[in-house]
């Protein structure tokens, strides 16, 4: 099988070409022998309705339902990364013209104006072991509708059933590939509570791309747990076109033994009285390498707009290398625009009191990093979810995936 | 400092008496000078090194940067630097005179333009040494004697290639910045001209600052000054920066480069007022090292410049070393200044603080731009960093783009940022106590600017704070 190898997750403005943070890079992403999944949902909330898209038939959807942006001069001097793709996404062009070429279309998955989906529509995506797969999705909420979607990615062993679809696995030894794309479309006052919990294990590469295209007062909140995978691309460009329109990201991530996480989230504030909040939870253990770019790009006519960007990275080995850009732009004078990081290993305080409470350090450091994953889990809102994080997150402990150096 | 600008000083706060606009745009003729071709050549860099008689490591480091300089691609990620044209720069312009130790002796319109600036009058009151460069070379060079006698040696960068420290420049001159590092390094390696050598001797301290001037008068050409300062263990001292031109319609061009060893224990604190003209590229490279225990401070800023690529950069070599960067920008009409700073900590128990504040108006573009470094033998390596930007109108951008590499847990790393607009109820306070709105304005915005102001001695405080007042009033 042959391997291709893609630039994924490009910084909108870029910085020293030597600290290697402009752009992700893989060779894993196979050249050839890749199946397409789709989904097959059979008990769909009153008012969602799923239809199967071909290539064309995707771009011309996204073209009429989509917001139009302007094509964009440039951003701070130069001409943004995302530029040549008609609808942005965190992972960008490549990825996008990759999927093209290999017919992955889309499963549309549209909700009525006016529809409360109160039951979570789950996408399950269950890679067999050696399979390589693609999977797009457009999501559609029309006018003031609701809905909340949970992708699980899983391999196929850990769980059967469910709303999904099973393909045989491939060829022996080619390892797990699942590349997938998610295009996110609220109308005036709809709102979307995306979920993706990735749980695949060390032979496995996932690349997630999502982007969304916000009205007025849309709301997109993305709850994001990537604790799983060799290598692991995450991607997300909102843009906020309406005004008031919102932006709430929060992420937890474990990054193991040798696994390399790359994760780029941008958002673009258009809109006056748009508000975006980007929160990231992780740990590291082992020789993990973690790169973290995230960007809230607040462009003319985003007055009274508010952004707030925060991460939080407990480094639980010494041999563990975590790297951050976080990116304020702005060519709005009336904005809020705040940046925070904490970086570093578990509190010294802490780890005393809780030892000095007959808690060992190892019990400890895993409470640690439970309460982390568990504060974001916490936001899914469902139990069973809950539970397969909550026992993942203790497995990787009990088989001695979380590496920790430290005193 | 000139009068004028302790005037403004003393004046009651935000409000200034009169601002001359006049202070840093003026210029005199070239009579006399010597003037190289524009362009940049192999036979140009040769007839530097000849007119210079350069020793032979000095000549092949020359050639060596320009053919490293001809391979290197201009940055891609930075401010726009198509408009700078090196086939219509003049590499090397010699003023009619060569360096003197007595203003006396410095001829008249060239020790015009450093009393207008003020620098003499300075150096009487509150310098230990001052060097004035007037676009390639040195003019004027002192330095107290009772500094002198402590051993502190203050010389031209020329004397020293060849005097007593010839050695000592051969093992540390563009070794912290090698001409490799980027194709304007590369370029200043080729034709650098001019600047600063210090040596402090192992304990000694510096009372009372040092000072070198910059002032580029010619139109169309590159000042390439290089500045070595080397601090021995547990001595102690202060440099200031200071720099300034007229304005051309022309660009002019500065790629200086400094080079700074801060010894076991021992303490440097340089400080830079940036104010070249608005038809400048200001593409200078700083750099420090420092040793066990040894503490770097940086107190930076930056005013001039059409497009400013401007990062000081400091290598926490030696466990427990520490830095500190305070700076300021202030990107106005025509203006994208492109500015921060580099730590890298390599050093157990090193410490690195920035503290950085933009302000961007008319039109102007500020980015704050920062990178940190923990490798992964550094441990307990703390890092902070606090940015702040000032948007002042919808014109204007304002951008921050920092980095942060962690490769060790036994590190903590902290960082804050934000962007935002003067607030309406600052403002309307001010009004309602009988201030103007655009005083008030000016006042906040000195406000904001005050930390980094009161890192620097009275009368460079003043012109700081002149230089955004200035600004202020350009609408």
């Amino acid at each position: 099988m042959s391997e291709r190898t893609m630039k994924l997750g490009h910084l909108p403005v870029l910085t020293w070409n030597r600290l290697r943070l402009n752009s992700g890079r893989t060779e894993s992403v196979p050249a050839e022998g890749v199946t397409v999944l789709h989904g097959g949902f059979d008990n769909l909330p009153a008012g969602v309705t799923h239809t199967l898209l071909d290539n064309a038939e995707a771009s011309e959807y996204i073209r009429r339902y989509a917001v139009k942006q302007p094509q964009e001069a440039v951003v701070a001097g130069k001409v943004p990364a995302y530029h040549p793709q008609a609808f942005a996404t965190g992972l960008g062009a490549e990825f996008e013209n990759y999927l093209d070429s290999m017919d992955c279309g889309a499963d549309l998955i549209q909700v009525q104006p006016g529809m409360l989906a109160l039951v979570p529509v789950i996408w399950g995506a269950m890679p067999a072991e050696n399979e390589r797969a693609l999977t797009g999705q457009i999501i559609h909420l029309g006018k003031g509708a609701q809905l909340t979607l949970i992708q699980l990615i899983i391999p196929r062993e850990r769980l059967s059933g469910g709303t999904t679809v099973h393909r045989d696995g491939g060829e022996e030894g080619a390892g797990r590939f699942l590349g997938m794309m998610t295009r996110v479309i609220l109308e005036e006052g709809a709102h979307l509570h995306l979920v993706n919990v990735q749980i695949l294990g060390s032979d496995s590469v996932f690349l997630y791309d999502a982007g969304s295209s916000q009205e007025k007062g849309s709301g997109l909140m993305v709850t994001s747990l990537q604790l799983g995978g060799r290598e692991v691309f995450n991607g997300m460009h909102a843009d906020l076109s309406g005004e008031g329109a919102e932006f709430d990201d929060h992420t937890g991530y474990m990054a193991l033994l040798d696994h390399k996480l790359d994760m780029t989230v941008t958002c673009t504030q258009r809109g006056p009285a748009t508000r975006s909040e980007i929160i990231y939870d992780g740990v590291l253990s082992g020789t993990a390498k973690k790169d973290l770019k995230y960007t809230i790009d607040f462009r003319k006519g985003s007055k009274g707009a508010s952004g707030n960007e925060r991460e939080n990275v407990l480094m639980l080995s010494e041999e563990a290398e975590n790297r951050s850009m976080p990116v304020i732009l702005c060519e709005e004078e009336d904005i809020d625009g705040r940046h925070g990081a904490t970086i570093g290993r578990p509190d010294r305080d802490t780890l005393f009191y809780m030892q000095s409470r007959g808690i060992s350090k190892d019990a400890a450091i895993r409470m640690l990093t439970k309460a982390r994953i568990d504060a974001v889990a916490q936001r899914i809102g469902e139990p069973k979810i809950a539970e397969l994080i909550g026992h993942f997150t203790e497995e990787a402990f009990e088989n001695g995936s979380v590496e920790f150096t430290v005193s | 400092m000139t009068e004028e600008i302790k005037n403004n000083n003393v004046a009651e706060a935000g409000a200034v008496v009169e601002v001359d606009r006049s202070l840093y745009d003026f210029k005199y003729e070239e009579e006399g000078f010597y003037r190289y071709e524009e362009g940049l050549t192999r036979e140009i860099v040769e007839r530097i090194s000849r007119d210079k008689d350069d020793p032979e490591w000095m000549r092949q480091l020359r050639l060596r940067s320009f053919e490293t300089y001809e391979r290197l691609k201009v940055p891609d990620w930075g401010p726009p630097v198509d408009e700078l044209d090196m086939d219509h720069i003049a590499a090397y312009v010699r003023p009619n005179t060569d360096m003197k130790n007595r203003w006396e002796d410095v001829p008249d319109d060239i020790k015009n333009t450093f009393e207008r600036l003020g620098i003499p009058q300075a150096e009487r009151e509150s310098l230990a040494g001052v060097g004035a460069q007037y676009d390639s070379e040195l003019v004027y060079h002192n330095v107290r004697k009772e500094v002198e006698e402590q051993g502190v040696v203050y010389t031209d960068m020329e004397s020293a290639l060849k005097g007593d420290h010839a050695q000592m420049v051969q093992e540390h001159f563009m070794k912290l910045v090698p001409p490799s590092d980027h194709k304007f390094a590369a370029l200043h390696g080729a034709v650098w001209s001019g600047g600063s050598f210090v040596y402090v001797p192992p304990g000694i301290t510096v009372e009372i600052p040092l000072q070198s001037y910059f002032r580029l008068n010619a139109q169309g050409a590159g000042q390439f000054e290089h500045t070595l300062i080397i601090v021995d263990e547990g001595a102690d001292l202060h440099f200031i920066e200071g720099c300034s031109a007229p304005k051309y319609n022309t660009a002019n061009l500065h790629a200086g480069c400094v080079e700074l060893y801060v010894g076991k224990n021992a303490r440097l604190r340089y400080s830079t007022i940036e104010n070249w003209s608005k038809n400048m590229y200001n593409l200078n490279t700083k750099r420090a090292v420092v040793e066990e225990n040894g503490r770097m401070e940086w107190v930076s800023g930056s005013f001039g410049s059409h497009v400013s690529y401007l990062y000081p950069t400091t290598i926490l070599k030696g466990n427990g070393s520490q830095c500190e960067f305070t700076g300021i920008t202030f990107a106005g009409a025509g203006q994208n200044l492109d500015t921060g700073a580099k730590m890298i900590h390599t050093g157990a128990g090193t410490s690195s603080y920035i503290n950085s504040k933009s302000i961007s108006k008319s039109g102007g573009i500020s980015t704050y731009r920062s990178s940190i470094y923990i490798d992964k033998n550094a441990k307990g390596a703390r890092s902070s960093v606090d940015c702040s930007s000032l948007m002042l109108d919808d014109i204007s951008r304002s951008d921050t783009v920092p980095a942060m590499d962690i490769r060790t847990s036994e590190a903590d790393v902290g960082h804050e940022a934000r962007i935002g607009r003067i607030s309406d109820d600052a403002v309307f306070y001010l009004m309602s106590r009988g201030v103007s709105e655009a005083e008030a304005r000016s006042m906040i915005v000195s406000g904001f600017a005050s930390s980094v102001s009161k890192e620097l001695p009275l009368e460079y405080a003043a012109e700081m704070n002149n230089l955004i007042k200035l600004e202020m009033e350009v609408m």
